[in-house]
């Protein structure tokens, strides 16, 4: 048994990322889904220079245990050829603000050169991040965007 | 859109050589040659015109170079930068940067070879280290520049639909005093978004306990000596 912490607020977005339809209000639940839909999704804007998107995950309780721990994306470029884009996701502890971005609780992933299909990607923290987590309650997702 | 998208193509850092600059140049009118790991013109008192000959880039292309020298000295002084350019630049755009009118132009030459302005001049300082770069996608031709150390600035647009398709890019020097560095250019690479469409964080489920609330035993209550025998008398009638 397991449970989740999911997408539940737009924490902070000076990247000015949008929602698949240009909408920048509750983008975060355009990647709250129980079960994954491609259909709605959070862009960034048209070649990216490290814009930052950062949503806050609901809460989930101490598990008391340092296994198991799981983050689970999916991630695409707007379309196929053009200029190379790359991804980072970061999993952080008591974010605020750009300015005081909390404790790094792991790098869940460095993408370089994104394909335009969508594609799944997980990271399973090691012990030491997992234990590195002292409020389940405060937990981000940072999205980091670059066009080479 | 991000500019340039495209890297240097030729950094003109080598042995003194040309007109062409190198074999992957082809000389239009006089030509360019390298000086001092550097480019110039091969004729005073003239235009002075080369182009990258090693493939035609677009139809959406880019070309920029650094200016290192702007006074000629005779007066008439202007660097060129030529996109969708035909093998003789007749059609092409191109970009004209005069240090001495201390304007910036855009220009068509047509098939014929005649030279039309495209929009108004626009009066710009050119600073000696400035890099300046002209970009066209679709129908619309846009200039750039970069001061020295400086990061890339968009400077004005304008429309035109006579040249459609791909061609070369290149440089004319005016003269043999003005130099010009680090020519780059190519097909414009089309910005990408990133897109995000899921993401969740699992973790097990916490352990839990067993509690109890209440409990209790029931046992009878005792009630005093047992009985272990018994007399039964009968009352005798009076």
């Amino acid at each position: 048994m397991a449970q989740f912490g999911r997408p539940s607020a737009d924490t902070n977005n000076p990247g000015s990322f949008t929602d698949q339809g240009g909408g920048s209000t509750n983008i975060y639940q355009g990647i709250d889904e129980t079960a994954y839909s491609d259909t709605d999704y959070i862009r960034s804007p048209v070649a990216p220079s490290s814009s930052v998107y950062v949503t806050k995950l609901s809460s989930v309780e101490d598990p008391l245990s340092s296994t198991n721990h799981t983050v689970r994306y999916r991630y695409a470029k707007d379309a196929a050829s053009g200029a190379q884009i790359n991804l980072t996701i970061e999993l952080r502890q008591g974010y605020v603000s750009e300015a005081s971005p909390g404790t790094l609780i792991a790098t869940v992933a460095t993408l370089s050169n994104i394909g335009e299909a969508w594609t799944a990607g997980s990271y399973t923290l090691s012990g030491a991040e997992a234990d590195a987590i002292s409020n389940y309650g405060d937990l981000y997702l940072r999205f980091i965007a670059t066009q080479a | 859109m991000a500019f340039p998208t495209t890297g240097i193509l030729d950094n003109f850092n080598r042995a003194n050589e040309g007109p062409p600059p190198s074999t992957n140049w082809t000389n239009i009118l006089n030509g360019l040659k390298v000086v001092s790991n550097q480019c110039k013109g091969n004729v005073g008192s003239a235009d002075n015109i080369s182009r990258w000959n090693a493939t035609q880039f677009g139809p959406d292309a880019e070309a920029y170079a650094t200016v290192i020298e702007t006074a000629d000295g005779t007066g008439a002084r202007e660097i060129d930068i030529y996109v969708r350019a035909d093998a003789d630049r007749n059609p092409s755009y191109f970009l004209s940067i005069d240090p001495y009118n201390e304007t910036l132009s855009l220009w068509r030459k047509n098939a014929a070879g005649s030279a039309f302005q495209i929009g108004i001049s626009r009066s710009r300082n050119i600073v000696n280290g400035e890099t300046y770069g002209l970009e066209i996608v679709g129908t619309t031709l846009s200039v750039y520049v970069k001061p020295s150390g400086g990061s890339w600035t968009f400077l004005f647009s304008e429309t035109d639909t006579n040249i459609t398709a791909a061609g070369y890019v290149g440089l004319n020097v005016y003269g043999t005093n003005m130099i010009v560095d680090d020519f780059g250019g190519g097909t414009v690479v089309a910005s990408r978004r990133g897109q995000v469409s899921w993401s969740e964080l699992e973790v097990p489920f916490a352990p839990r306990r067993g509690r109890v609330s209440w409990a209790e035993i029931e046992v009878p209550t005792p009630g005093g000596v047992p009985v272990s025998a018994y007399i039964l008398l009968k009352r005798r009638r009076s």
